[in-house]
């Protein structure tokens, strides 16, 4: 299940970055291997996120 | 029990003298100088430093810049984003992000306390604008004065001013020609990398050519259409001759009249390579390209001295199909520096996007070097059977 979370947050997330680029820069849209490539840092970044959540988050919503 | 007051002239006076006193000395400490109050927490009093010695002071955007001395008693050349004023006793001071705020910022220097607007031609041509004569008495050097405080198309013409630049229009350059006079800006495509030269270099060039010829329309043509040559921007590409003993005005007439598709062919074909190193040369560029610079004087006349103003733009490692971004990334901050606050989020966007490509590019690599290393074996045991 959390891979499938993160793997869901990171592909919208890579939706908007696409979408940004694509607004900002409309002749040169990303190509699908630059859009695997962002899709696999942000799917990347979300983890290591989501573990660092997981490691010390609640001692953090605790006060601690 | 009543307490008596102490009656007398005497002591009355020196009593209201003293509460006087009192009271101008708080006003004094409460109502701030005029200088501060009209410039608020962003004034700048700079201070010369010790002699051969350096000061670094980071500038914010809005600040005013008090100077203890004229700008044309330094040198000024510019690290953007800072700027660095040398002096004749070898000090040096460092104006950090200055040249990142030059819009905002103001300064006032001796000969003229109100803070007025710094500009690009202030820094690049000092005194222009001072009602001082700008060299009489002057502590610098003759060999150090920046060339761009110098008229550059001929000792009568001043030099056109920046904020005038709306356009950039695209010349050619051909062999033994020098460049047109009245531009306030000559940008060059310099590329000096030979035609069997790796693929992707070439790719590379080719895309920068493609750019130069199809996203940046002929200079020629804006002034036919009214532009003041004194707004344009000129961008010329070095260009071998295509007929041998023809004028270089019937050579462009010539290009002019053939299609895009034409022109491009031909540019590819006839770059001069040779006088893009020459012109690389005179800036100390090291490296293959291409380069988009950009001088205030015509560049085939002098290599450029290290106190004067120029900028670079190396393309050598954007990948062949984002040479356009750039080159339109180019287009726009040329008229911006010259007339509004550059975008630097979008400059931001722009780097991000390019490294990206890098970095997809380089993880493709490694994925079918990994996929080889894999497949390899395979393939050599299918030889052997």
């Amino acid at each position: 299940m959390k891979w499938s979370l993160d793997l869901t947050i990171a592909v919208v997330l890579t939706v908007l970055v696409w979408t940004g680029f694509y607004f900002a820069f409309p002749s040169e849209p990303f190509s699908p291997l630059e859009t695997v490539f962002v899709l696999a840092v942000i799917y990347g970044l979300v983890t290591l996120a989501h573990l660092a959540w997981k490691r010390w988050g609640p001692a953090k919503a605790r006060g601690k | 029990m009543t307490r008596q007051r102490p009656s007398g002239d005497w002591s009355d006076g020196r009593s209201t003298l003293a509460r006087s006193l009192v009271l101008v000395l708080v006003l004094l400490f409460l109502v701030p100088t005029p200088s501060v109050g009209q410039y608020g927490d962003n004034m700048i009093e700079i201070e010369r430093p010790p002699p051969g010695e350096p000061l670094v002071i980071d500038v914010p955007a809005n600040a005013v810049l008090v100077l203890p001395f004229d700008l044309h008693e330094v040198v000024v050349s510019v690290d953007p984003p800072d700027v660095l004023f040398g002096l004749e006793d070898g000090g040096l001071i460092v104006l950090k992000g200055l040249f990142a705020h030059l819009g905002t910022v103001r300064i006032a220097t001796p000969s003229s306390e109100t803070p007025k607007p710094l500009s690009l031609e202030d820094l690049i041509a000092p005194g222009a604008g001072d009602p001082g004569e700008p060299g009489a008495g002057s502590a610098v050097p003759p060999e150090q004065v920046p060339v761009e405080s110098e008229p550059s198309v001929g000792p009568d013409e001043p030099l056109p001013p920046l904020a005038g630049l709306r356009h950039t229009g695209r010349d050619l350059l051909f062999a033994g020609e020098a460049e047109r006079a009245g531009h306030p800006l000559y940008s060059y495509l310099l590329f000096a990398g030979a035609s069997e030269g790796s693929r992707e270099e070439r790719e590379r060039f080719k895309s920068a050519i493609a750019a130069f010829v199809r996203q940046v329309r002929s200079a020629e043509a804006l002034e036919r259409s009214g532009a003041a040559r004194e707004s344009i921007n000129i961008f010329y590409a070095p260009m071998r001759p295509i007929f041998e003993d023809t004028k270089p005005e019937s050579m462009r007439l010539h290009f002019a009249q053939r299609s895009e598709a034409e022109q491009l062919s031909l540019l590819l074909e006839l770059y001069d390579h040779a006088r893009a190193e020459v012109l690389m040369g005179h800036l100390r560029l090291s490296g293959n390209g291409p380069f988009i610079v950009s001088v205030l004087r015509p560049l085939s006349r002098d290599p450029v001295l290290g106190s004067e103003a120029f900028l670079v733009q190396d393309l050598s490692r954007v990948p062949p199909e984002l040479v356009g971004l750039w080159v339109d990334e180019f287009k726009r901050q040329v008229v911006q520096e010259a007339t509004e606050e550059p975008e630097h989020l979008r400059r931001l966007a722009l780097s991000l996007r390019t490294q990206i490509a890098v970095l997809a590019d380089a993880f493709a690599i490694t994925k079918s070097a990994v996929a080889e290393m894999f497949e390899a074996p395979d393939a050599a045991g299918t030889g052997n059977n």
